[in-house]
Protein backbone atom coordinates (compact mmCIF):
# COMPACT_ATOMS: atom_id res chain seq x y z
CA UNK A 1 0.00 0.00 0.00
CA UNK A 2 1.64 2.89 -0.63
CA UNK A 3 4.44 2.32 -3.05
CA UNK A 4 4.97 -0.85 -0.54
CA UNK A 5 3.00 -3.44 -1.83
CA UNK A 6 4.86 -5.41 -4.77
CA UNK A 7 1.82 -7.82 -5.10
CA UNK A 8 -0.30 -8.26 -7.96
CA UNK A 9 -4.10 -7.89 -8.03
CA UNK A 10 -4.40 -11.53 -7.28
CA UNK A 11 -2.28 -11.80 -4.74
CA UNK A 12 -3.34 -8.82 -3.14
CA UNK A 13 -6.94 -10.63 -3.09
CA UNK A 14 -5.58 -13.78 -1.48
CA UNK A 15 -4.04 -12.12 0.89
CA UNK A 16 -6.60 -10.01 2.05
CA UNK A 17 -9.11 -12.95 2.37
CA UNK A 18 -6.78 -14.95 4.78
CA UNK A 19 -6.40 -11.89 6.58
CA UNK A 20 -10.19 -11.58 6.98
CA UNK A 21 -10.29 -15.12 8.90
CA UNK A 22 -11.33 -14.68 12.43
CA UNK A 23 -8.63 -15.11 15.20
CA UNK A 24 -8.46 -18.35 17.25
CA UNK A 25 -11.15 -18.56 19.88
CA UNK A 26 -13.64 -16.24 17.78
CA UNK A 27 -16.10 -19.69 16.50
CA UNK A 28 -16.76 -20.83 19.65
CA UNK A 29 -17.04 -17.38 21.43
CA UNK A 30 -20.09 -16.84 18.96
CA UNK A 31 -21.35 -20.32 19.44
CA UNK A 32 -21.37 -19.32 22.99
CA UNK A 33 -23.49 -16.29 22.18
CA UNK A 34 -25.76 -17.90 20.12
CA UNK A 35 -26.62 -20.56 22.40
CA UNK A 36 -26.95 -18.19 25.00
CA UNK A 37 -29.39 -15.92 23.09
CA UNK A 38 -31.27 -19.02 22.47
CA UNK A 39 -31.32 -20.04 26.08
CA UNK A 40 -33.22 -16.40 26.72
CA UNK A 41 -35.34 -16.43 24.20
CA UNK A 42 -36.27 -20.35 25.33
CA UNK A 43 -37.09 -19.02 28.82
CA UNK A 44 -39.10 -15.94 27.56
CA UNK A 45 -40.99 -18.36 25.13
CA UNK A 46 -41.99 -20.95 27.72
CA UNK A 47 -43.00 -17.74 30.11
CA UNK A 48 -45.59 -17.26 27.04
CA UNK A 49 -46.17 -20.70 26.84
CA UNK A 50 -44.40 -21.07 23.56
CA UNK A 51 -41.68 -22.86 23.09
CA UNK A 52 -40.14 -21.31 20.35
CA UNK A 53 -40.71 -17.73 19.89
CA UNK A 54 -41.36 -17.24 16.16
CA UNK A 55 -39.26 -13.99 15.83
CA UNK A 56 -38.72 -12.81 12.54
CA UNK A 57 -34.75 -11.61 12.59
CA UNK A 58 -34.20 -10.17 9.14
CA UNK A 59 -37.73 -8.31 8.77
CA UNK A 60 -37.47 -5.17 10.83
CA UNK A 61 -33.82 -2.98 10.90
CA UNK A 62 -31.47 -4.96 13.19
CA UNK A 63 -30.63 -2.30 16.00
CA UNK A 64 -26.78 -2.05 16.88
CA UNK A 65 -27.36 -3.82 20.18
CA UNK A 66 -28.68 -6.57 18.96
CA UNK A 67 -27.43 -9.15 21.04
CA UNK A 68 -28.02 -7.47 24.80
CA UNK A 69 -31.33 -5.83 23.31
CA UNK A 70 -33.16 -8.44 22.15
CA UNK A 71 -33.15 -9.80 25.93
CA UNK A 72 -34.23 -7.94 27.84
CA UNK A 73 -36.57 -5.57 26.08
CA UNK A 74 -38.35 -9.12 24.25
CA UNK A 75 -39.11 -10.38 27.81
CA UNK A 76 -40.70 -6.95 28.79
CA UNK A 77 -40.03 -5.54 32.31
CA UNK A 78 -42.72 -7.44 34.22
CA UNK A 79 -42.19 -10.37 32.62
CA UNK A 80 -38.31 -9.95 33.88
CA UNK A 81 -39.32 -9.50 37.23
CA UNK A 82 -41.15 -12.60 37.12
CA UNK A 83 -38.58 -14.61 35.76
CA UNK A 84 -35.86 -13.20 37.69
CA UNK A 85 -37.43 -14.22 40.95
CA UNK A 86 -38.20 -17.79 39.33
CA UNK A 87 -34.90 -17.96 38.20
CA UNK A 88 -33.53 -17.06 41.76
CA UNK A 89 -35.69 -20.08 43.18
CA UNK A 90 -34.36 -22.60 41.08
CA UNK A 91 -31.32 -20.96 41.45
CA UNK A 92 -31.10 -20.97 44.75
CA UNK A 93 -32.42 -24.53 44.82
CA UNK A 94 -30.16 -25.81 43.29
CA UNK A 95 -27.10 -24.40 45.13
CA UNK A 96 -28.71 -25.86 48.35
CA UNK A 97 -28.90 -29.23 46.23
CA UNK A 98 -26.07 -29.59 43.75
CA UNK A 99 -23.35 -27.97 45.85
CA UNK A 100 -21.92 -26.47 41.95
CA UNK A 101 -23.58 -25.64 38.56
CA UNK A 102 -22.60 -27.38 35.30
CA UNK A 103 -22.96 -24.57 32.79
CA UNK A 104 -20.38 -26.09 31.07
CA UNK A 105 -22.76 -29.03 29.92
CA UNK A 106 -24.47 -26.25 27.73
CA UNK A 107 -21.76 -27.33 25.90
CA UNK A 108 -23.17 -27.13 21.88
CA UNK A 109 -23.17 -31.43 21.68
CA UNK A 110 -22.32 -32.24 24.95
CA UNK A 111 -25.52 -31.84 26.64
CA UNK A 112 -27.27 -34.37 28.37
CA UNK A 113 -30.93 -33.76 29.05
CA UNK A 114 -31.38 -33.22 32.24
CA UNK A 115 -28.57 -31.19 32.86
CA UNK A 116 -29.38 -28.69 30.07
CA UNK A 117 -32.69 -28.58 31.75
CA UNK A 118 -31.27 -27.44 35.24
CA UNK A 119 -28.21 -25.13 33.84
CA UNK A 120 -31.00 -23.60 31.13
CA UNK A 121 -33.39 -22.43 33.83
CA UNK A 122 -29.95 -20.87 35.69
CA UNK A 123 -30.12 -18.24 33.30
CA UNK A 124 -30.26 -15.43 35.45
CA UNK A 125 -30.24 -12.56 32.76
CA UNK A 126 -30.05 -12.03 29.39
CA UNK A 127 -26.46 -11.98 27.54
CA UNK A 128 -24.80 -8.48 26.88
CA UNK A 129 -23.81 -7.26 23.94
CA UNK A 130 -20.71 -6.72 21.98
CA UNK A 131 -22.88 -4.61 19.78
CA UNK A 132 -22.86 -1.77 22.73
CA UNK A 133 -20.14 -0.58 21.96
CA UNK A 134 -18.53 2.77 23.04
CA UNK A 135 -19.21 5.82 20.52
CA UNK A 136 -15.91 7.81 20.91
CA UNK A 137 -17.37 10.43 22.90
CA UNK A 138 -18.81 7.67 25.62
CA UNK A 139 -15.05 5.96 25.40
CA UNK A 140 -13.71 8.78 26.60
CA UNK A 141 -15.72 8.60 29.92
CA UNK A 142 -15.91 4.99 30.85
CA UNK A 143 -14.23 1.98 30.10
CA UNK A 144 -15.30 -0.41 26.90
CA UNK A 145 -18.01 -2.49 27.89
CA UNK A 146 -17.10 -6.26 27.62
CA UNK A 147 -17.34 -8.06 24.68
CA UNK A 148 -19.86 -11.66 24.98
CA UNK A 149 -16.58 -13.51 25.69
CA UNK A 150 -12.87 -12.49 24.89
CA UNK A 151 -11.09 -15.23 22.95
CA UNK A 152 -10.34 -18.04 26.22
CA UNK A 153 -11.82 -15.69 29.01
CA UNK A 154 -15.07 -16.44 29.42
CA UNK A 155 -16.92 -19.71 29.58
CA UNK A 156 -19.87 -19.64 31.22
CA UNK A 157 -23.20 -18.28 30.83
CA UNK A 158 -23.53 -16.50 34.16
CA UNK A 159 -20.05 -15.00 33.43
CA UNK A 160 -21.38 -13.73 30.45
CA UNK A 161 -24.33 -12.33 32.00
CA UNK A 162 -22.86 -10.34 34.99
CA UNK A 163 -21.77 -7.48 33.11
CA UNK A 164 -24.18 -4.48 33.25
CA UNK A 165 -25.35 -2.45 30.41
CA UNK A 166 -25.52 1.11 32.82
CA UNK A 167 -23.53 3.51 31.25
CA UNK A 168 -24.92 3.47 27.54
CA UNK A 169 -28.68 4.79 29.91
CA UNK A 170 -26.43 7.30 30.85
CA UNK A 171 -25.25 8.49 28.00
CA UNK A 172 -28.37 8.94 26.83
CA UNK A 173 -30.02 11.53 29.34
CA UNK A 174 -26.73 13.73 28.28
CA UNK A 175 -27.64 16.64 26.28
CA UNK A 176 -27.94 16.86 22.88
CA UNK A 177 -25.65 19.54 22.44
CA UNK A 178 -22.81 17.71 24.94
CA UNK A 179 -23.19 14.61 22.55
CA UNK A 180 -22.78 16.64 19.39
CA UNK A 181 -19.61 18.51 21.16
CA UNK A 182 -17.48 15.51 22.68
CA UNK A 183 -18.64 13.80 19.40
CA UNK A 184 -17.24 16.33 16.82
CA UNK A 185 -13.92 16.47 19.38
CA UNK A 186 -13.99 12.79 19.69
CA UNK A 187 -13.85 12.40 16.12
CA UNK A 188 -10.56 13.94 15.57
CA UNK A 189 -8.69 13.19 19.14
CA UNK A 190 -10.17 9.78 19.33
CA UNK A 191 -7.60 8.89 16.64
CA UNK A 192 -4.28 11.20 16.76
CA UNK A 193 -1.61 8.83 16.54
CA UNK A 194 1.44 9.24 19.21
CA UNK A 195 3.50 10.88 17.16
CA UNK A 196 1.29 13.45 16.31
CA UNK A 197 1.01 12.89 12.51
CA UNK A 198 -1.38 10.42 11.18
CA UNK A 199 -1.07 6.94 9.96
CA UNK A 200 -2.49 5.39 6.93
CA UNK A 201 -5.55 3.80 8.75
CA UNK A 202 -5.69 7.02 10.70
CA UNK A 203 -6.48 8.91 8.02
CA UNK A 204 -8.73 6.30 6.15
CA UNK A 205 -10.83 6.00 9.01
CA UNK A 206 -11.36 9.98 9.02
CA UNK A 207 -12.14 9.66 6.02
CA UNK A 208 -14.62 7.66 6.30
CA UNK A 209 -16.37 8.92 8.79
CA UNK A 210 -15.84 12.11 6.80
CA UNK A 211 -18.34 10.13 4.60
CA UNK A 212 -20.53 9.26 6.84
CA UNK A 213 -20.84 12.90 8.23
CA UNK A 214 -21.99 13.71 4.83
CA UNK A 215 -24.10 11.30 4.23
CA UNK A 216 -25.68 11.86 7.24
CA UNK A 217 -26.18 15.48 6.37
CA UNK A 218 -23.90 16.90 8.86
CA UNK A 219 -21.70 18.80 6.75
CA UNK A 220 -19.96 21.12 9.04
CA UNK A 221 -18.45 17.80 11.34
CA UNK A 222 -17.39 16.44 7.50
CA UNK A 223 -15.55 19.56 6.44
CA UNK A 224 -14.00 20.02 10.28
CA UNK A 225 -12.47 16.48 9.67
CA UNK A 226 -11.43 16.78 6.35
CA UNK A 227 -9.20 19.92 7.62
CA UNK A 228 -8.16 17.98 10.31
CA UNK A 229 -6.76 16.10 7.77
CA UNK A 230 -5.29 18.39 5.69
CA UNK A 231 -3.47 19.91 8.76
CA UNK A 232 -2.09 16.75 10.27
CA UNK A 233 -1.78 14.03 7.59
CA UNK A 234 1.48 13.73 5.59
CA UNK A 235 0.42 15.93 2.44
CA UNK A 236 0.79 12.95 -0.01
CA UNK A 237 -1.43 10.16 1.57
CA UNK A 238 -4.52 9.26 0.61
CA UNK A 239 -4.16 12.96 -1.30
CA UNK A 240 -7.04 11.62 -3.65
CA UNK A 241 -9.51 9.93 -1.36
CA UNK A 242 -8.86 13.21 0.38
CA UNK A 243 -9.90 15.79 -2.64
CA UNK A 244 -12.59 13.72 -3.59
CA UNK A 245 -14.02 13.69 -0.13
CA UNK A 246 -13.44 17.44 -0.12
CA UNK A 247 -15.31 18.31 -3.41
CA UNK A 248 -18.03 16.13 -2.77
CA UNK A 249 -18.29 17.87 0.92
CA UNK A 250 -18.00 21.95 -0.89
CA UNK A 251 -20.32 20.74 -3.11
CA UNK A 252 -22.95 19.62 -0.26
CA UNK A 253 -22.39 22.99 1.49
CA UNK A 254 -23.06 24.62 -1.30
CA UNK A 255 -19.36 26.17 -1.88
CA UNK A 256 -18.75 25.81 -5.89
CA UNK A 257 -15.63 27.67 -5.85
CA UNK A 258 -13.91 25.53 -3.06
CA UNK A 259 -15.44 22.49 -5.20
CA UNK A 260 -14.09 23.51 -8.52
CA UNK A 261 -11.03 24.44 -7.20
CA UNK A 262 -10.48 21.24 -5.16
CA UNK A 263 -11.61 19.26 -8.75
CA UNK A 264 -8.67 20.98 -10.54
CA UNK A 265 -6.37 19.83 -7.97
CA UNK A 266 -7.69 16.43 -8.07
CA UNK A 267 -6.99 16.71 -12.18
CA UNK A 268 -3.42 18.28 -11.43
CA UNK A 269 -2.96 15.21 -8.91
CA UNK A 270 -4.37 12.42 -11.08
CA UNK A 271 -6.46 13.55 -14.11
CA UNK A 272 -7.46 9.83 -14.76
CA UNK A 273 -8.75 9.11 -11.00
CA UNK A 274 -10.87 6.08 -10.60
CA UNK A 275 -12.71 8.67 -8.06
CA UNK A 276 -13.92 10.55 -11.65
CA UNK A 277 -17.45 8.52 -11.24
CA UNK A 278 -17.89 9.47 -8.29
CA UNK A 279 -17.90 13.41 -9.26
CA UNK A 280 -20.02 12.72 -12.36
CA UNK A 281 -23.50 13.53 -10.43
CA UNK A 282 -21.42 16.18 -8.42
CA UNK A 283 -21.58 20.14 -9.13
CA UNK A 284 -18.45 19.64 -10.37
CA UNK A 285 -19.82 17.30 -13.16
CA UNK A 286 -18.43 18.94 -16.17
CA UNK A 287 -14.97 19.41 -15.12
CA UNK A 288 -15.11 15.75 -14.10
CA UNK A 289 -15.59 14.24 -17.08
CA UNK A 290 -12.56 16.02 -19.00
CA UNK A 291 -9.10 15.68 -17.67
CA UNK A 292 -7.15 18.77 -16.25
CA UNK A 293 -5.64 20.99 -19.07
CA UNK A 294 -2.64 21.70 -16.60
CA UNK A 295 -1.86 18.43 -16.82
CA UNK B 1 -36.79 -27.71 26.73
CA UNK B 2 -34.55 -30.40 25.97
CA UNK B 3 -35.20 -30.40 22.03
CA UNK B 4 -34.81 -26.34 21.64
CA UNK B 5 -31.50 -26.65 23.78
CA UNK B 6 -30.01 -28.68 21.70
CA UNK B 7 -28.95 -27.59 18.02
CA UNK B 8 -31.22 -29.80 15.27
CA UNK B 9 -28.57 -32.48 14.56
CA UNK B 10 -28.79 -33.48 18.42
CA UNK B 11 -32.72 -33.37 18.46
CA UNK B 12 -33.11 -35.77 15.69
CA UNK B 13 -30.96 -36.74 12.80
CA UNK B 14 -31.49 -34.83 10.00
CA UNK B 15 -32.93 -36.71 6.82
CA UNK B 16 -31.93 -36.90 4.04
CA UNK B 17 -28.78 -34.96 3.10
CA UNK B 18 -29.73 -32.00 5.06
CA UNK B 19 -26.46 -30.90 6.95
CA UNK B 20 -26.75 -30.53 10.57
CA UNK B 21 -26.44 -26.37 11.86
CA UNK B 22 -23.08 -28.11 13.06
CA UNK B 23 -22.07 -29.05 10.50
CA UNK B 24 -22.44 -25.71 8.63
CA UNK B 25 -21.43 -23.89 11.55
CA UNK B 26 -17.76 -25.90 10.99
CA UNK B 27 -17.44 -25.34 7.66
CA UNK B 28 -18.87 -21.70 6.68
CA UNK B 29 -17.96 -19.69 9.87
CA UNK B 30 -14.97 -18.69 8.58
CA UNK B 31 -16.70 -17.83 5.23
CA UNK B 32 -19.46 -15.91 7.08
CA UNK B 33 -17.40 -13.96 9.15
CA UNK B 34 -14.97 -12.77 6.41
CA UNK B 35 -18.04 -12.07 4.34
CA UNK B 36 -19.23 -9.33 7.28
CA UNK B 37 -15.87 -7.98 7.63
CA UNK B 38 -15.20 -7.11 3.77
CA UNK B 39 -18.78 -5.97 3.74
CA UNK B 40 -18.02 -3.32 6.08
CA UNK B 41 -19.33 -4.56 9.47
CA UNK B 42 -16.75 -2.32 11.93
CA UNK B 43 -15.04 -4.90 14.25
CA UNK B 44 -16.91 -4.09 17.48
CA UNK B 45 -20.16 -4.99 15.97
CA UNK B 46 -18.68 -8.64 14.44
CA UNK B 47 -19.41 -10.63 17.29
CA UNK B 48 -23.07 -9.42 17.39
CA UNK B 49 -23.43 -9.23 13.46
CA UNK B 50 -21.92 -13.33 13.35
CA UNK B 51 -24.97 -14.63 16.07
CA UNK B 52 -26.93 -12.68 14.20
CA UNK B 53 -26.08 -15.13 10.88
CA UNK B 54 -26.19 -18.29 13.00
CA UNK B 55 -29.38 -17.40 14.75
CA UNK B 56 -31.01 -17.13 11.69
CA UNK B 57 -29.21 -20.08 10.20
CA UNK B 58 -30.40 -22.31 12.80
CA UNK B 59 -34.02 -21.02 12.75
CA UNK B 60 -34.08 -21.10 8.99
CA UNK B 61 -32.50 -23.93 8.55
CA UNK B 62 -35.56 -26.32 8.67
CA UNK B 63 -36.80 -24.70 5.85
CA UNK B 64 -34.26 -24.80 3.65
CA UNK B 65 -35.17 -26.99 0.44
CA UNK B 66 -31.63 -26.95 -1.17
CA UNK B 67 -32.78 -25.03 -3.90
CA UNK B 68 -29.58 -23.51 -3.64
CA UNK B 69 -26.35 -24.02 -2.51
CA UNK B 70 -25.82 -23.57 1.49
CA UNK B 71 -22.97 -21.53 0.71
CA UNK B 72 -25.05 -19.27 -1.69
CA UNK B 73 -27.94 -19.31 0.67
CA UNK B 74 -25.36 -18.29 4.01
CA UNK B 75 -24.31 -15.66 1.85
CA UNK B 76 -27.74 -14.04 1.29
CA UNK B 77 -27.87 -13.70 5.27
CA UNK B 78 -24.81 -12.45 5.52
CA UNK B 79 -25.85 -9.63 2.91
CA UNK B 80 -28.61 -8.87 4.94
CA UNK B 81 -27.23 -8.59 8.36
CA UNK B 82 -24.64 -6.66 6.75
CA UNK B 83 -26.84 -4.32 5.09
CA UNK B 84 -29.02 -3.60 8.14
CA UNK B 85 -26.02 -3.00 10.29
CA UNK B 86 -24.53 -0.53 7.43
CA UNK B 87 -27.47 1.06 8.10
CA UNK B 88 -27.06 1.54 11.92
CA UNK B 89 -24.18 2.41 11.46
CA UNK B 90 -25.29 5.55 9.19
CA UNK B 91 -27.31 6.29 12.19
CA UNK B 92 -24.37 6.44 13.84
CA UNK B 93 -21.73 7.60 12.21
CA UNK B 94 -19.19 8.42 15.22
CA UNK B 95 -19.36 4.98 15.86
CA UNK B 96 -16.46 3.51 12.93
CA UNK B 97 -13.95 1.87 14.91
CA UNK B 98 -10.41 3.05 14.89
CA UNK B 99 -8.78 0.06 15.27
CA UNK B 100 -9.41 -3.54 13.88
CA UNK B 101 -7.97 -6.24 16.80
CA UNK B 102 -9.06 -8.99 14.68
CA UNK B 103 -6.01 -7.64 12.42
CA UNK B 104 -3.97 -8.28 15.03
CA UNK B 105 -3.87 -12.18 15.00
CA UNK B 106 -0.88 -14.42 15.44
CA UNK B 107 1.59 -15.37 12.50
CA UNK B 108 4.73 -14.26 11.54
CA UNK B 109 4.70 -10.42 12.04
CA UNK B 110 6.08 -10.24 8.47
CA UNK B 111 3.11 -12.41 7.00
CA UNK B 112 0.48 -10.82 8.97
CA UNK B 113 1.92 -7.50 7.78
CA UNK B 114 1.84 -7.83 4.42
CA UNK B 115 -2.18 -9.41 4.76
CA UNK B 116 -2.95 -6.72 6.88
CA UNK B 117 -1.68 -4.26 4.05
CA UNK B 118 -3.52 -5.91 1.19
CA UNK B 119 -6.87 -5.78 3.61
CA UNK B 120 -6.26 -2.29 3.95
CA UNK B 121 -5.67 -2.20 0.01
CA UNK B 122 -8.88 -4.15 -0.61
CA UNK B 123 -10.98 -2.27 1.98
CA UNK B 124 -10.24 1.33 0.52
CA UNK B 125 -11.11 0.20 -2.87
CA UNK B 126 -14.46 -1.54 -1.42
CA UNK B 127 -15.15 2.07 0.07
CA UNK B 128 -15.22 3.34 -3.19
CA UNK B 129 -17.80 1.35 -4.44
CA UNK B 130 -21.64 1.02 -4.13
CA UNK B 131 -22.93 -1.10 -1.49
CA UNK B 132 -24.45 -3.47 -4.86
CA UNK B 133 -20.93 -3.24 -5.99
CA UNK B 134 -18.99 -4.14 -3.28
CA UNK B 135 -21.36 -7.18 -2.66
CA UNK B 136 -20.31 -8.52 -6.26
CA UNK B 137 -16.74 -7.83 -5.53
CA UNK B 138 -16.79 -9.88 -2.07
CA UNK B 139 -18.45 -12.48 -3.53
CA UNK B 140 -16.88 -13.20 -6.86
CA UNK B 141 -13.45 -11.56 -6.38
CA UNK B 142 -12.59 -11.79 -2.45
CA UNK B 143 -14.77 -15.44 -1.76
CA UNK B 144 -14.48 -16.86 -5.26
CA UNK B 145 -18.49 -17.64 -5.95
CA UNK B 146 -19.55 -18.13 -9.26
CA UNK B 147 -21.21 -15.80 -11.18
CA UNK B 148 -24.90 -17.26 -10.83
CA UNK B 149 -24.12 -17.57 -7.03
CA UNK B 150 -23.57 -14.32 -6.47
CA UNK B 151 -26.36 -13.41 -8.42
CA UNK B 152 -28.67 -15.27 -6.46
CA UNK B 153 -27.05 -13.61 -3.03
CA UNK B 154 -27.29 -10.09 -4.08
CA UNK B 155 -30.72 -10.40 -6.02
CA UNK B 156 -29.55 -9.47 -9.65
CA UNK B 157 -29.47 -10.96 -12.93
CA UNK B 158 -25.96 -12.92 -13.48
CA UNK B 159 -25.93 -11.15 -16.50
CA UNK B 160 -25.43 -8.26 -14.48
CA UNK B 161 -23.25 -9.71 -12.10
CA UNK B 162 -20.85 -11.09 -15.13
CA UNK B 163 -20.47 -7.34 -16.35
CA UNK B 164 -19.85 -5.59 -13.27
CA UNK B 165 -17.39 -8.18 -12.63
CA UNK B 166 -15.29 -7.61 -15.05
CA UNK B 167 -15.67 -3.83 -14.50
CA UNK B 168 -14.94 -4.27 -10.99
CA UNK B 169 -12.24 -6.78 -11.97
CA UNK B 170 -9.92 -3.94 -14.27
CA UNK B 171 -11.25 -1.26 -11.60
CA UNK B 172 -9.27 -3.11 -9.05
CA UNK B 173 -5.97 -3.94 -11.23
CA UNK B 174 -5.32 -0.52 -12.33
CA UNK B 175 -6.39 0.73 -9.05
CA UNK B 176 -4.04 -1.66 -7.14
CA UNK B 177 -1.40 -0.93 -10.48
CA UNK B 178 -1.70 2.86 -9.53
CA UNK B 179 -1.27 2.36 -5.56
CA UNK B 180 2.10 0.57 -6.55
CA UNK B 181 3.23 3.07 -8.40
CA UNK B 182 2.79 5.51 -5.51
CA UNK B 183 5.57 7.81 -4.37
Amino acid sequence: VNGRSTLGAEQVLEQARRSLNPGPGVAERVREGVQTLLLSELAAGSRDGSSSPPTPLLAPPIEPATAARRGPTALGNGKLVLLGAALGIIGFWLALHLGQLQVGQLQVGDEQAPDTTGSASTQPNPPPSTAAAPSSAEAADREPPATLARPGSVKTTETLSSEPAQPRRESARRPAEIQKAKRVAATSSSVASVSGELTLREVLALLQRAEAARADGRLGDASEILSDIDQRAPPALLVEERLTAGVLVACSMGDHPRALRLRERLNRENSATIYAGRLTESCVAAQAERPSSTR
Amino acid sequence: VVHVLAFPDEAQPPPDERPSFNALYAQYFEFGWRGLRALGVPSDRLDDAAQEVWLIVFRRLPDFEGRSRHRTWLFGIVINVARNVRRALRREPNLVPLRDDALALSLDPHAQSERNEAWLMVEMFLSTLDEARREIFVCVLLEGMRAAEAAEAVGLDENTVVNRVRALRRSFQSWAEARRMEP
